[in-house]
């Protein structure tokens, strides 16, 4: 019913109560109730409640007229008495009044007899008496009983999103008085959205739409709801059901409900109001927006165009920012955020000292050359890409996927155009002829975990991994969280359900399928490894090429080997004889005709199941037998093509087993098999299934013959040795098919032959050992005249060249440098490919529609020459109308370097995410990396380095404590506690013990006893030995149910699934771990040895510990205390100078400011 | 309220040849069970019709007994191919008016005021179980109104004015159309309100 319709029928309604209705009206009337259920229903329920309320209306006055005359006898019986009417009287008496009404009421309203019936009458009502679930406003505290969707947010699995907004909010300044003029333009974005937001979309968003309202896109909210008026009418308030329902005095009415939420403040009704009269027009996020304008603004003293936008902030504020820090902290801040470790003291000392102008500049350009650049990035991204050394779950086994991690590292120090970055990973291997990097590259998605408990579901475990691939590309490359949309459509974003699903058919026809094998997999060698595997293939091909040239016909060498061809030829020539056929049958009953030189053929087509019997006669001179031959011959039916092999569809033959033997009264002798040989069927459908296989038994693995064009199928049997058959015995041949089943027919149509040639189980042997080396992969012998052949005429001696050796030890050499395995991306072929459909409530056994590829158009559009598969998501998220993609890249750049990203939460930049303190800066560098950096991300991070603001002295005063405790409006410079991995590395760094080794599989430094219980495994912690025990801790292997210990501590993430954002805790464990971890013990050790070789004064061995960890000279008052430590140590040590100067270097390694960057 | 019980079994066509005879719908007779079954679901539209028209809970059900009766006999005419309850409308329209005529003939209208507010009337709406199992709550939602509606609700049903006369009023500001619009919040809101 639409809202005029409610009208109309209410006015008939009242107009039959007053009589007045017309013959006509009546009959429209009649019409309505007949048509439309609802209107019906309506009439029902309202019917009830007019009736109820006749009833109350008649008690009340009734009531009301007792106590009238009541206390008017009682007035005048006590205005005898001289007293006013008591009020307590009347009240109890009203209330009497009322008790009595509501007495005749409820037996008005019997309780009916069976309540499902009436429910089964109106649908509608139902609907509306389906207990609401109270969702109060994000801002107040919620108890999990109520949202069961937050519990889950609150026990973290699912990573769900904080739903309180950030501290920002409260810079904004949402508190602005009432009388403050309405501004001349009311911008969605700025002063609806956060009302909305606020206040309404709990109810009225993606979650649940009450009264089939919904605020989070325009088009719902201007449609009508449930009660048939739409929300919001554009430029008429008063029709807007939405200004009735926050400004009404009905409390039923009244939105939010009072329960909920308190009402609007007259300010925010005003704003709206204005709103909807002004059009009503809806603003996308900013943060889906394009960019705009981006133009710094002029502002005096701004050393770069980022701190012109960020002194036009402060200035706005009467904030004044910090100086510049000092040369030491400055190059200790810019080593640490560019390569993750320190400055070295010769670093540091040249760096001071020099008087270069640009000397900040060079160090920077330095830096972001230096091959630690991309070690310290990876280490990053290893996050995102929640990168592990095994694949998670229950059991957790390993998994080998650290080509990945190498990747990773070129890629950022080759500064892949970050478009680039991102396409690679997302589709490296639907690119145009990929190359191994970039196939390499798509094992970022292969990150996701896999099940390999006994028992699991791998299609559950599959699906569960491509909604990983899905959440994680948004929450990671979007900084959108999708997880909610996965479920229900997204609580405050604009992304409906439905497209949370286009993007998951996107990933939903990758060839993984959560296999113990973690296939596909691709095999090839580590980066190191590859330039000295391409320069010893192209001298193998060099030489190969050569000696084929040598051994051409028209050399002396050619003539040679051409010669040695023909009689090894002679000496393996196969010679095979038909014996006679005495007869043929078949167990199902087909009758065979034999033709004579052994060839048979069935004169009906035969049945699936068949097994063939032959009996043949031994010839009279008896025969010394070696092996056997069939050929299988066409069907000889005219309506199959040449080389249709059997009547079923694809032609294709199928033998299970195969037969020799002699019956000679009960006992049966059968001759054993040792190869069989075909230029048909390979792999595991390969022949090598007869050899061994008793006659009756059910077979999964058979021979396949494929059916095809030119050549007839063959095979060869080998007995390996001859056996004597005696004259005129009869022998049975078999040919079985009992594959349960089968489709394939076994074959109709073939001729059997015998030999006794030796040159079969020669050739065999010969086979095996000479091919063993050069193809051993290969079970099936060439055809001796085949090209390839050219290296096993080599090996076996039939053709000779004096740089065989020398071809023949390259190849070993290659064999030796090892192919290590890393998870590839794959795409199903496409008449193979998924039907992908909509997950209802989240649920993947409980489907909805079929979705088609996409993506979320509020953030771009999705353009029609976009390939629908991983690439085209690639493409989209690079576009140039994706203006979200390049926003959230550097946010995350600006996060490493500053400690928190412009827009804080890194993962969501969505309308639940923070706002950004400076917005247009986000946007400003966003288009710049994206426009004149062409994506580089060495270019943005110079840019922002070379920035004042980074630059800053850290120091803070109180007034910048009181108004930005966070520095998120960068008064000053950046001062955090060092991430886990940089804690370590610096450490080591520090007391030189830290290997420069890069890329390579996972190490296993110092990691406590019986941290790893690895169950159904036997893998165990082994210490690695030499300089592998002190990588970079990017190098650490990471087993997802149980991460590196001292690293957890530092706050790293198990990385079972992607953590866009490390929050920074502080906690006493970190303490335990750089007091007491052996690795940190032997750094002090290390480097108390480097301070007593620093120099042969006690200061200049001090100086130099805090040069090299704290990356600045001792000031003279750490000097006195730490000198008389030193000195109460020694003596305490017994003179032991060596213990103490590594006590005094495990202080330093320990202070605050060794773990701080500054 | 049960439909009445006087049919006797022998005018049930037996279940087989309802069965033999199924080729052509329109021929196919309501046994008693369907026709209790269309009856249930429809009832409360039904009785709620009848009650628009009448405005007497009390002579509802009378009217109401009537309308079943007269569809029984008629029930050989109702194509099942087509919904029922346009079809029971109709009767439930004749049966009303004949009642409004005999009625108004008879001036009994003003005389079903004190038996009404002792007799039971509607108990086929899923609303009326919220009613019978909250009492209170009808009480609650009318104090949750505006001090402006629940003034016309008194005006409405304990003065039992009429929405015309209400109009009149001379402090009434809004105008008849105006205060049918109100109405039609004012009972929606009390309908959404006793829902819940």
């Amino acid at each position: 019913m639409t809202a005029k319709q409610r009208v109309t029928l209410e006015v008939w309604l009242l107009k039959l109560e007053e009589g007045v209705l017309s013959e006509t009206e009546l009959h429209e009337y009649t019409e309505l109730i007949s048509t439309d259920e609802e209107a019906a229903a309506y009439v029902a329920d309202r019917s009830t409640l007019v009736s109820a309320l006749h009833t109350r209306g008649r008690a009340r006055k009734a009531a009301a007229k007792k106590v009238v005359a009541f206390s008017d006898a009682q007035q005048s019986a006590r205005s005898d008495l001289g007293q006013p009417p008591s009020s307590t009287h009347r009240r109890s008496l009203l209330a009497l009044a009322a008790a009595l009404a509501i007495g005749l009421f409820l037996s008005l309203f019997p309780k009916p007899e069976a309540s499902n019936d009436v429910a089964d009458a109106s649908p509608q009502i139902r609907e509306v008496e389906t207990p609401s679930m109270p969702i109060r406003p994000p801002a107040t505290s919620v108890s999990s009983d109520e949202m069961p969707f937050l519990a889950i947010a609150n026990r973290g699995s699912l990573n769900h999103p904080e739903l309180a907004s950030s501290a920002v909010a409260a810079l904004a300044g949402t508190g602005e008085a009432v009388s403050e003029p309405l501004p001349e333009i009311i911008s969605y974005n700025e002063h609806i959205r956060p009302i909305l937001n606020q206040k309404c979309i709990a109810c009225h968003g993606g979650v649940k739409k009450s009264g089939g309202v919904s605020y989070l896109f325009p088009e719902e909210a201007l449609m009508a709801g449930e009660s048939g008026i739409p929300a919001i009418v554009p430029g008429d308030p008063d029709g807007s059901e939405m200004l009735y329902r926050i400004t009404t005095d009905d409390e039923i009415d009244l939105m939010p409900p009072p329960e909920h939420h308190e009402r609007l403040s007259d300010r925010e009704v005003a704003l709206i109001t204005k709103w909807i009269k002004d059009g009503a027009k809806f603003e996308d996020h900013w943060a889906f927006l394009a960019i705009g304008d981006v133009a710094p603004p002029e502002v005096e003293n701004a050393g770069t165009n980022i701190d012109a936008f960020i002194l036009d902030g402060l200035n706005e504020r009467n904030l004044i920012p910090t100086d510049q820090a000092d040369d030491y902290t400055q190059l200790r801040r810019l080593s640490l955020d560019l390569t993750g470790l320190p400055p070295t003291p010769d670093e540091i000392l040249s760096f001071v000292e020099s008087t270069d102008p640009d000397k900040y500049e060079k160090a920077v350009d330095r830096l972001l050359e230096s091959p630690h650049y991309g070690e310290r990035w990876a280490a990053v991204w290893m996050d995102v890409a929640r990168y592990s050394d095994t694949m998670g779950f229950e059991k957790d086994p390993n998994r080998e996927i650290w080509l990945y991690r190498d990747w990773l590292i070129d890629a950022f120090n080759d500064d892949l155009p970050y478009d680039e970055f991102l396409t690679h990973q997302l589709a490296g291997d639907l690119l145009e002829a990929p190359t191994r990097e970039q196939l390499i590259a798509t094992a970022f998605h292969r990150n996701t975990m896999t099940n390999t408990e006994g028992g699991t579901n791998d299609e559950e475990f599959r699906v569960s991994a491509v909604l990983d691939r899905t959440n994680t590309t948004f929450e990671a490359l979007m900084g959108v969280t999708m997880n909610c949309v996965q479920c229900h459509s997204h609580p405050y974003d604009p992304i409906r359900m439905e497209e949370f699903y286009q993007v998951y058919a996107l990933f939903n026809n990758s060839a993984d399928g959560d296999r113990g094998s973690d296939v596909p997999v691709m095999r090839t060698h580590a980066a190191s490894d590859r330039e000295q595997v391409a320069a010893l293939q192209a001298k193998a091909d060099k030489l190969r090429k050569q000696i084929q040239q040598d051994l051409s016909s028209d050399t002396a060498a050619g003539a040679q080997f051409a010669a040695n061809k023909d009689s090894f030829r002679k000496q393996f020539k196969e010679d095979f004889t038909a014996f006679d056929i005495v007869a043929v049958e078949g167990s199902e009953g087909t009758e065979f005709e034999h033709l004579g030189n052994g060839v048979i053929r069935s004169k009906t087509e035969p049945r699936i199941s068949e097994a063939i019997t032959v009996t043949v006669k031994v010839p009279a001179d008896g025969f010394s037998l070696q092996g056997f031959r069939l050929d299988f011959l066409p069907t000889g039916d005219s309506e199959k093509p040449a080389g249709h092999l059997s009547f079923a569809k694809d032609g294709s033959l199928m033998v299970s087993a195969v037969q020799f033997l002699l019956e000679e009264g009960p006992k049966a002798t059968g001759l054993g098999f040792a190869a069989f040989d075909s230029n048909a069927g390979t792999g595991s459908y390969g022949p090598q299934n007869l050899v061994k296989r008793s006659f009756n038994q059910q077979i999964m693995n058979s021979w396949k013959i494929p059916a095809t064009e030119g050549e007839t199928p063959w095979a060869i049997g080998t007995f390996g040795k001859a056996h004597q058959l005696e004259p005129g015995k009869e022998y049975r041949f078999r040919l079985a098919h009992a594959y349960p089943n089968a489709r394939e027919n076994i074959t109709s149509h073939f001729q059997l032959r015998f030999s006794s040639s030796d040159a079969l189980s020669k050739r065999r042997k010969l086979n095996q050992a000479a091919l063993k080396e050069v193809y051993p992969d290969l079970w099936l012998a060439p055809e001796l005249e085949a090209e390839p052949a050219l290296d096993f005429w080599l090996h076996s001696g039939v053709a000779k060249h004096p740089e065989w050796a020398t071809l023949s030890q390259i190849r070993q050499d290659l064999k030796k440098l090892k192919k290590h395995q890393v998870l590839v991306m794959r795409e199903i072929p496409e008449d193979q490919q998924r039907e992908s459909r909509l997950f209802i409530g989240g649920n993947w056994m409980n489907q909805g529609d079929v979705m088609k590829p996409g993506a979320p158009a509020a953030i771009a559009p999705w353009k029609d020459e976009f390939p629908k598969n991983r690439l085209g998501l690639a493409q989209w998220m690079t576009s140039r109308e994706n203006a979200l993609t390049a926003r959230v890249a550097v946010n995350r750049v600006w996060e490493q370097l500053f400690g928190e990203g412009l827009v804080v939460t890194v993962e969501d930049m969505g309308t639940m995410g923070a706002q950004p303190a400076y917005q247009k800066l986000l946007d400003y560098l966003a288009l710049r990396f994206k426009t004149d950096y062409q994506w580089s991300q060495k270019q943005l991070i110079r840019e922002i380095v070379l920035s004042d603001a980074y630059r800053r002295d850290s120091k803070v005063t109180e007034k910048m404590l009181a108004v930005d405790p966070a520095n998120r409006l960068l008064t000053r410079g950046p001062r955090f506690r060092l991430k886990a991995e940089m804690v370590r590395d610096q450490a080591l760094f520090a007391s030189s013990l830290l290997s420069s080794k890069m890329h390579g599989p996972s190490v296993m430094p110092y990691q406590p006893e019986g941290i790893w219980n690895s169950v159904y495994n036997k893998r165990t912690w082994e210490t690695s030995e030499g300089e592998d025990q002190y990588r970079r801790a990017m190098y650490t292997f990471w087993k997802r149910t149980s991460p590196y210990p001292s690293m957890v501590a530092f706050d790293a993430t198990a990385r079972e699934i992607c953590s866009p954002r490390r929050i920074r805790t502080n906690t006493p464990l970190q303490a335990l771990v750089t007091l007491n971890d052996p690795a940190f013990v032997e750094a002090a050790d290390a480097l108390g040895q480097r301070m007593i070789d620093a120099g042969s004064e006690l200061s200049e061995r001090l100086n130099f510990g805090f040069l090299a960890a704290a990356s600045r000279p001792i000031d003279d008052k750490t000097l006195s205390h730490l000198t008389s430590l030193y000195h109460q140590t020694v003596d305490q040590m017994s003179g032991n100078e060596k213990q103490a100067m590594a006590f005094i270097a495990r202080i330093i390694l320990n202070l605050d400011e060794t773990l701080t960057k500054s | 309220m049960m439909m009445p019980k006087r049919f006797s079994s022998d005018t049930i066509v037996p279940i087989s040849e309802a069965a033999s005879t199924s080729i052509s719908p329109s021929h196919v007779s309501m046994d008693e069970r369907r026709f209790d079954e269309l009856l249930d679901q429809h009832q409360a539209a039904i009785r709620g019709f009848i009650y628009s028209l009448i405005q007497s809970a009390s002579d509802t059900d009378d009217v109401f007994q009537e309308v079943c009766a007269a569809m029984w006999s008629k029930r050989h005419d109702f194509d099942p191919n087509r919904p029922f309850l346009p079809w029971s409308l109709g009767f439930a329209k004749l049966q009303s008016l004949s009642f409004r005529r005999k009625a108004g003939r008879e001036g009994e209208k003003q005389q079903a005021y004190a038996s009404e507010m002792l007799e039971g009337a509607f108990h086929s709406s899923p609303l009326s179980s919220q009613l019978d199992t909250r009492s209170e709550k009808l009480e609650s939602c009318v104090n949750k109104l505006s001090e402006e509606k629940r003034e016309l609700l008194r005006l409405r049903y304990e003065e039992g004015m009429t929405v015309t006369e209400i109009a009149m009023l001379p402090d009434q500001e809004k105008s008849r159309e105006a205060l049918f619009k109100t109405f039609q919040r004012l009972h929606q809101s009390l309908l959404t309100c006793l829902s819940h």
